[in-house]
């Protein structure tokens, strides 16, 4: 095992296009790696497969330049993507049974990405939770989600349940955009005015779920 | 209402009000993903500063999950570091440039996929002759034959991802025939099904283009083609009707 070189971006780019072994070897094993601990295969060589795949991709959009704000990052990110792409393909083509995988977008979903001290903290959060102050918010929210219109309120349930922008749109027979934008809406306008004719301005929302017993907003 | 559906009805909005209309760009979101991920995990507020990203974190479920899956993947990089992979950097450097794009010209519309009459199948590879001829690769079984290794023949991006496509091939010599044998990789869904087709190129005394076999790749991306005589080839991918990209055979 070894860490992760801290070279700032510029070096990263030097070297990648000097074709220096040890950068370009990084990035590979940091493939391999994300490849093992995220994507459900069967065999190793399936792993290497498409660890080997994103790779090639990974490094020609660095080759060709692309920007990046921190290297390990941006690796992570575009061999997930990747991935993403590739086993989606692969998912429609061999139609997953449901009842292995509830949501045939992806792979299986991830049984949990919490680290488990923060699944406690999220838990404990919760159980602390009954402020008074807080039970009071919850009730606005409550009341002011409601009032929402039926279509907003039909989008945002959606969302929460797992359901793409597109996937949404194209149930309500709308654009992709036209979801996001009302989804925002929802949230800035309706949601926010509701709640400050009710007392709560976003100010007030922050004040109380940062009180003793609330998770930092 | 249960108590996570409100905190995430919260987290949406703490993101939304800081957010304006103008700036609810899913790709810039994706684009600060990596950027919004490092950051939270060196200890700054991003979801103030970056309010974006947090937006579609809380509101778009495949933005969630990329963050999810990238920020699970840095812990545990850095709890773990990385394992030692053995690695060869030639021949990836060697796949990342034989890269070949394919200019607009180089893509005709033949006729349909289904294997048609030669005659009627040549008049327009015919007019893409010169041009094969002058920008594709070449490959030929003098270097090929008897080596157990595989050459990128194209590179060209599908239709429907952003993902590049790379056509690898092995020929294999037996007295005066040769068997082809191809992979299209990555593997993608899109391309099972799709025909390879060989056209057989006569250069003199004038140029003439026959198709001689046309295959389907199957569902692990293969395809093969035996017992080729002595000619010039070109294998040529075809997708959506369109040629996307093709290489060069001297078989004689």
């Amino acid at each position: 095992m070894r860490a992760w070189p801290q070279w700032q971006p510029d070096e990263w780019t030097q070297r990648l296009h000097a074709r220096d072994h040890e950068a370009w070897q990084y990035i590979y094993e940091l493939c391999v790696f994300t490849c093992q601990a995220r994507i459900d295969q069967q065999t190793r060589e399936e792993h290497a497969d498409l660890a080997g795949d994103a790779y090639v991709h990974v490094m020609g959009k660095l080759l060709a330049g692309h920007q990046v704000y921190a290297m390990r990052g941006f690796v992570v990110k575009t061999a997930l993507h990747f991935w993403y792409h590739v086993l989606e393909q692969k998912v429609k083509q061999v139609q997953i049974p449901e009842q292995m995988d509830s949501n045939p977008r992806f792979v299986a979903p991830p049984p949990s990405t919490l680290t488990p001290t923060e699944q406690q903290q999220r838990d404990e959060a919760a159980e602390q939770a009954t402020t008074p102050e807080r039970t009071a918010l919850y009730l606005a929210l409550d009341t002011c989600f409601e009032a929402l219109p039926a279509e907003d309120r039909t989008m945002i349930r959606m969302s929460f349940a797992g359901e793409i922008h597109a996937t949404i749109a194209s149930v309500l027979k709308m654009k992709v955009g036209t979801v996001t934008v009302r989804i925002h809406r929802a949230f800035k306008t309706k949601l926010q005015r509701c709640l400050d004719q009710r007392g709560y301005s976003i100010e007030q929302v922050i004040r109380t779920m940062r009180q003793k017993g609330g998770s930092d907003a | 209402m249960h108590e996570h559906f409100r905190e995430r009805l919260l987290s949406a909005l703490f993101a939304a009000e800081r957010l304006s209309e103008a700036d609810l760009d899913p790709q810039a979101a994706w684009a600060e993903l990596d950027e919004y991920v490092e950051r939270e995990l060196a200890g700054e507020e991003v979801a103030t500063r970056m309010p974006r990203v947090a937006f579609f974190i809380a509101t778009d479920p495949q933005l969630a999950r990329a963050y999810r899956d990238l920020r699970a993947t840095l812990l545990a990089l850095e709890a773990t570091g990385l394992p030692t992979t053995p690695f060869e950097l030639e021949p990836f450097a060697a796949q990342l440039g034989q890269t070949i794009s394919i200019a607009p010209e180089d893509v005709v519309f033949p006729p349909k996929a289904q294997f048609v009459p030669p005659k009627l199948a040549q008049e327009l590879p015919l007019a893409l002759i010169n041009a094969w001829e002058r920008t594709l690769t070449r490959y030929s079984r003098t270097h090929m034959s008897g080596q157990a290794q595989s050459a990128e023949a194209f590179s060209a991006p599908l239709p429907a991802v952003s993902a590049e496509t790379r056509l690898e091939f092995v020929l294999n010599q037996s007295g005066d025939l040769t068997d082809l044998d191809g992979r299209v990789r990555p593997d993608h869904a899109d391309l099972v099904g799709q025909p390879i087709r060989l056209y057989a190129i006569t250069l003199e005394p004038e140029p003439v283009v026959r198709v001689v076999a046309e295959q389907t790749i199957d569902r692990f991306g293969r395809f093969a083609f035996a017992d080729l005589p002595a000619e010039h080839y070109v294998v040529a991918l075809i997708i959506n009707q369109a040629i996307i990209g093709a290489a060069w055979l001297d078989l004689d």
